[in-house]
């Protein structure tokens, strides 16, 4: 390959690299356009059917949610808890499943992949309340390890899911060497396999953080009112007739899953955007 | 110092599969020795490297030194394996990479800069320290990835295609490279190649693998003076074979009576003779033979003649020219005809 050619290709890897870029973005701005009203109307005073913009500004919605009549504090810190809960459960349940699934073929895997789906090929609502008999039994329904636990029904398929391609795209090879170096299987997978895999690790904690954090029917059918979440908060408040303060919610709810969303483009970034570092970057007019 | 390795009638199965990857494979490489395992692709060759590292478990037994490494995990092996692609740990820079034997296995810390310094040092990579392995290029990678498994002393190396990914102007520099090290180290080496020359410029010895089994061991020059087998010879770049009925020192072939050089036992027999022993000229064995085809190798002529209705390829030197159509006399000398199975 001539020093051209090398200086072509990598010019055309950044070029690909940028417009790659393009799609996501878009996909990005029609995620976080429909917040655009809900913001305006958490921070407006007035704002009255014609008028385009809010006409005049105003806390009262967040200052509403401070106060400790509202129990948001409370289903704020229960919706938190119950999401990362969650999210821990469906990582330790998704990663042995995940790599049994990506990385092994076995008799009946087909089979076992079926049976991982089957809880969001199912409607949840049916399975729940096939649960929640079996819940009150245990005692379980009405408390938040009930909760958690019928939140992990959609949750873990999802992270099983992810996990599973990742690790399908893996050989196994990049393990094999570290055996060879001299780690013990535990050393590889913490030295090499988990760094490797974190940002698939990130993306299905984050889905499964924000399945939790969004269910609403799970948590009423299961909590039955004893346990509060955020996400029935907003349900209650969008009800009412407060446009300002069900806005101030939203924004709040929104939170973990705008931030979750710039978290997983920064992690999905292509890799190879790195690769030419700056001093070997030499296609710059008049170079050569 | 490397340790001798002896495999003993290792065989392995994939899960599922009807044939065996491996089998019955029985060969010994001595201390310091480079061999090649050659083979087309799918006949068994990487595996083979992988029962050796203890990543696969097989029937059959690993010895090292003599010692049997049934039952003992690759990372108690001492024997350090490099994949076809460099595969370095993409999220550690090249020190870390090259320094990660000596941390898993505890070395002092003390101890570990000097020795990643030296290795990187070996493989002219040590103005790379610092890199990433997605900045470097594929030669790059290949030479720490070397350097990675060098800096921890293996007992055997193993090497997967190593030179297979790499552009053609930079192989022979890191042929070059890889055979300084392992002479200077001493390293008992076993890599697996589907080029024959890489096998013939690199191995000390080649084994030959088709399908999972050994079919031939031995130093380079065997393969070419005596295959015992058409599928070798042909393997080899042969591609002249003639037939006949042997008796009294003379093969009777359909152009004429050929002298063999080498004891025959009687009977129907086969000979091979290379391109590149065939000359243009009168004595033994020589033949009237029409110029079919020529073809320039920039290293010489390669003409296709008719014997008869024998067709024989031969190598000869850029400044023979010959046309299509002439004809010539043409030698195969006794000595260069090797009779196989």
């Amino acid at each position: 390959m001539s020093d051209l050619d090398r200086e072509m290709g990598t010019f055309l890897i950044l070029l690909r690299n940028k417009i790659r870029n393009v799609p996501i973005s878009i996909a990005a701005l029609l995620a976080l356009l429909p917040l655009v009203p809900v913001a305006l109307w958490s921070v407006s005073g007035s704002w009255r059917f014609p008028a385009l913009w809010p006409e005049a500004w105003s806390l009262r919605g967040f200052r509403h949610l401070a106060e400790p009549g509202t129990r948001f504090a409370e289903a704020l810190a229960t919706s938190l808890g119950i999401a990362v809960a969650v999210t821990a459960a469906s990582i330790v349940v998704a990663l042995p499943a995940g790599i049994a699934i990506g990385a092994h073929r076995f008799r009946l895997r087909n089979l076992v992949i079926l049976i991982v789906l089957l809880p969001i090929l199912v409607p949840p609502l049916a399975v729940t309340l096939g649960i929640h008999g079996a819940f009150i039994q245990l005692g379980l329904a009405d408390t938040a390890v009930g909760v958690i636990l019928v939140h992990l029904v959609p949750a873990v398929p999802y992270a099983v899911l992810i996990l599973a391609s990742v690790f399908a795209s893996r050989s196994g090879e990049i393990e094999a060497t570290a055996r060879t170096l001299g780690a013990a299987p535990w050393q590889a997978f913490l030295h090499v396999t988990l760094p490797q895999i974190a940002p698939g690790l990130a993306v299905a904690a984050l889905l499964a953080f924000l399945i939790s954090w969004s269910q609403y029917i799970l948590t009423v059918i299961i909590g039955g009112g004893s346990v509060l979440t955020l996400a029935m908060l907003l349900f209650s408040a969008a009800s009412g007739n407060d446009p300002v303060v069900t806005g101030a919610l939203a924004v709040v709810f929104a939170l973990p899953a705008v931030t979750a969303l710039l978290l997983v483009l920064r992690l999905l970034r292509p890799r190879v955007d790195r690769a030419p570092a700056l001093d070997r970057v030499r296609w710059a007019p008049g170079s050569n | 110092m490397g340790a001798r390795l002896e495999l003993d009638r290792l065989s392995y199965r994939y899960p599922g599969a009807d044939d065996c990857a491996v089998a019955d494979l029985s060969l010994a490489v001595e201390p310091g020795e480079i061999i090649a395992l050659l083979g087309p692709s799918g006949c068994g060759k990487t595996t083979t490297l992988k029962l050796i590292a203890g990543l696969l478990e097989s029937e059959g037994d690993v010895r090292l030194d003599g010692r049997s490494l049934r039952s003992v995990p690759p990372e108690r092996r001492h024997i350090a394996m490099v994949f076809q692609k460099g595969l370095l740990f993409e999220h550690m820079d090249v020190e870390a990479n090259v320094g990660f034997g000596l941390r898993m296995r505890r070395t002092l810390k003390s101890q570990i800069a000097p020795r990643v310094h030296r290795a990187l040092d070996q493989v002219q990579m040590s103005d790379f320290a610092r890199r990433r392995p997605l900045e470097l290029s594929g030669g790059e990678q290949q030479r720490v990835a070397l350097a990675r498994a060098l800096v921890t002393e293996p007992r055997v190396l193993l090497l997967d295609e190593p030179l297979s990914a790499l552009d053609a102007s930079l192989r022979d520099d890191m042929r070059e490279l890889l055979l300084h090290l392992q002479r200077d180290g001493g390293h008992t080496t076993v890599f697996v190649t589907h080029d024959q020359q890489e096998a013939v410029r690199l191995g000390d010895r080649i084994g030959l693998m088709f399908a999972g089994r050994l079919s031939m061991y031995d130093e380079p020059e065997a393969f070419f003076e005596r295959p015992p087998t058409r599928k070798i010879a042909e393997f080899f770049g042969a591609t002249n074979f003639l037939e006949g009925e042997y008796a009294d020192g003379v093969l009777r072939t359909a152009i004429g009576e050929l002298k063999l050089a080498a004891r025959v036992t009687p009977g129907r027999r086969t000979v091979v003779i290379r391109p590149e022993s065939i000359r243009l000229g009168n004595g033994d064995n020589a033949f009237s033979a029409r110029v079919l085809e020529c073809r320039y190798l920039g290293t010489g002529m390669q003409y296709r003649f008719a014997i008869g209705s024998q067709t024989v390829v031969a190598r000869l030197p850029a400044d023979v020219t010959l046309t299509a159509g002439e004809t010539v006399a043409l030698q195969l000398p006794p000595a260069a005809l090797w009779p196989i199975d």
